[in-house]
C-alpha cells in the first residue's frame, strides 16, 4: 500500500512555527517593538530553554539580574500589548 | 506577592497558553501581522466578519508554506526549475531580482528560467551548482529536477500524429482555416527532421549533466572524508583526555 504525503515521514507536514508565530496577532506586533535584548529574552523563554541556558546565551552574571531583565521584559510587553489593543495597531 | 507580580504571572502563562497548543495561531510574516492589525484595527473591535477573512488568510498563508516546505524538503515532488525557483524565493522571502543577481543573470533572464521557457543547460554548470548550494538540496537532486524540465520542453512524439488527424478533418470540410493549420503543420514537422533543432540541446545537456553528478560524487566523498577526519578528531582527542586523567 503507497503511502500518502501525511503519513510519509520525509513530506508529512510539521509545525515548523517559532514561538513568535503562534502568538496572537497584537501581541507579536508588540514583540516586534522591544529591544533586541527584551527579544532575545522572552524568545528563549518561550521557546521553553532552561533559565541557566539563558543566563550562558545572554550573559546575564547573577540570578538576581536574571529576574530582573525577565519582569522587565515582561512587563515592558504587557504595556506594549495593552497600547496595541486601545489604539487601532498601536498607532497613537 | 504584589499586584504587579501577580499581573505579570497571569501575563506569562497567557503566553505560554499558546506555545503548548499544537495548533499555530499566527503563520503569517511580520509584516502581514502589521497589517492587519493597521487594516483591521484593535481584536476587540474586530467584526466576526472581519475575523473570518482573519482566519481565511491565515489558513491559505499556513497551508501554503507547509505545502511548500513539503516540496522543498523532498525535490522529488517538484516538476521543473522554475517551479523550483518560484518556490525557493517564496519559501525564503526573498524577491526574485535578489536571486537573479546572486545567479549572476538579469532580471530577464530569471524570468525566462522562471517561466521554463529557457533549456536550463543556458544556465550552465556553475550557475546550477551555485543554485544547489543555495537551497542545500543535493546536485542529484537539482539534476532529477532539470531532467524533467527538458523533458517538458522537448516536443513530444505524439505531435507525428496530429497531422493525419486533421487531414482526415479536412476531407470533411475544406475551409481556409484548416488550410493555414495544415500548412503550419507541416511547418512544424520539417523542423522536426532538422537534426539541430531538437538533439543539439539533448547532446549538451548529457555532457552536462554527467559533469554535474562527477561534482556531487565529489560532495558526497567529501563529505565523508570531513567525517572521518571528525571521528579521527574525536578519537586523539578522547585519547589524550584519557591520557592526561591516567596522569593524574
Amino acid at each position: 500500500m503507497m503511502l500518502s504525503f501525511e503519513d510519509d515521514p520525509i513530506t508529512a507536514p510539521t509545525d515548523d512555527l517559532s514561538p513568535l508565530e503562534k502568538l496572537p496577532p497584537e501581541v507579536r506586533a508588540a514583540f516586534l517593538r522591544l529591544n533586541d535584548r527584551y527579544q532575545q529574552f522572552l524568545g528563549l523563554m518561550l521557546s521553553g530553554k532552561p533559565d541557566e541556558t539563558i543566563r550562558q546565551v545572554l550573559k546575564i552574571p547573577s540570578a538576581g539580574a536574571f529576574w530582573t531583565l525577565r519582569s522587565r521584559a515582561l512587563a515592558k510587553l504587557k504595556e506594549e500589548v495593552e497600547k496595541i489593543r486601545s489604539t487601532k495597531g498601536g498607532q497613537a | 506577592m504584589s499586584e504587579q507580580d501577580k499581573d505579570l504571572a497571569a501575563f506569562e502563562e497567557y503566553l505560554f497558553s499558546f506555545m503548548n497548543d499544537a495548533t499555530p495561531s499566527t503563520p503569517l510574516t511580520n509584516e502581514e501581522v502589521v497589517a492587519i492589525l493597521q487594516n483591521y484595527g484593535p481584536p476587540e473591535e474586530v467584526s466576526s466578519e472581519e475575523k473570518e477573512q482573519i482566519v481565511k488568510l491565515m489558513k491559505e498563508a499556513h497551508g501554503r508554506r507547509m505545502e511548500i516546505a513539503r516540496k522543498m524538503q523532498n525535490p522529488g515532488l517538484i516538476h521543473s526549475l522554475g517551479e523550483f525557483l518560484k518556490l525557493f524565493c517564496e519559501w525564503r522571502h526573498i524577491p526574485a531580482a535578489w536571486l537573479a543577481r546572486l545567479l549572476n543573470l538579469t532580471e530577464e533572464q530569471f524570468e525566462v528560467h522562471r517561466k521554463d521557457r529557457l533549456s536550463p543547460v543556458e544556465l550552465g554548470k556553475d550557475r546550477i551548482l551555485n543554485l544547489a548550494a543555495l537551497a542545500g538540496i543535493k546536485i542529484q537532486d537539482m539534476v532529477a529536477i532539470i531532467d524533467k524540465t527538458i523533458k517538458l520542453l522537448q516536443l513530444k512524439p505524439t505531435t507525428n500524429f496530429a497531422a493525419a488527424y486533421t487531414r482526415v478533418y479536412k476531407e470533411a470540410t475544406e475551409s481556409e482555416l484548416l488550410k493555414v493549420r495544415d500548412d503550419a503543420m507541416k511547418e512544424l514537422l520539417l523542423k522536426l527532421d532538422e537534426p539541430n533543432e531538437t538533439v543539439q540541446p539533448e547532446k549538451s545537456w548529457e555532457s552536462l549533466r554527467h559533469e554535474l553528478l562527477q561534482e556531487g560524487a565529489k560532495e558526497i566523498s567529501l563529505l565523508a572524508e570531513t567525517n572521518q577526519c571528525l571521528t579521527i578528531r574525536d578519537k586523539s582527542r578522547r585519547k589524550f583526555i584519557t591520557s592526561v586523567l591516567q596522569q593524574i
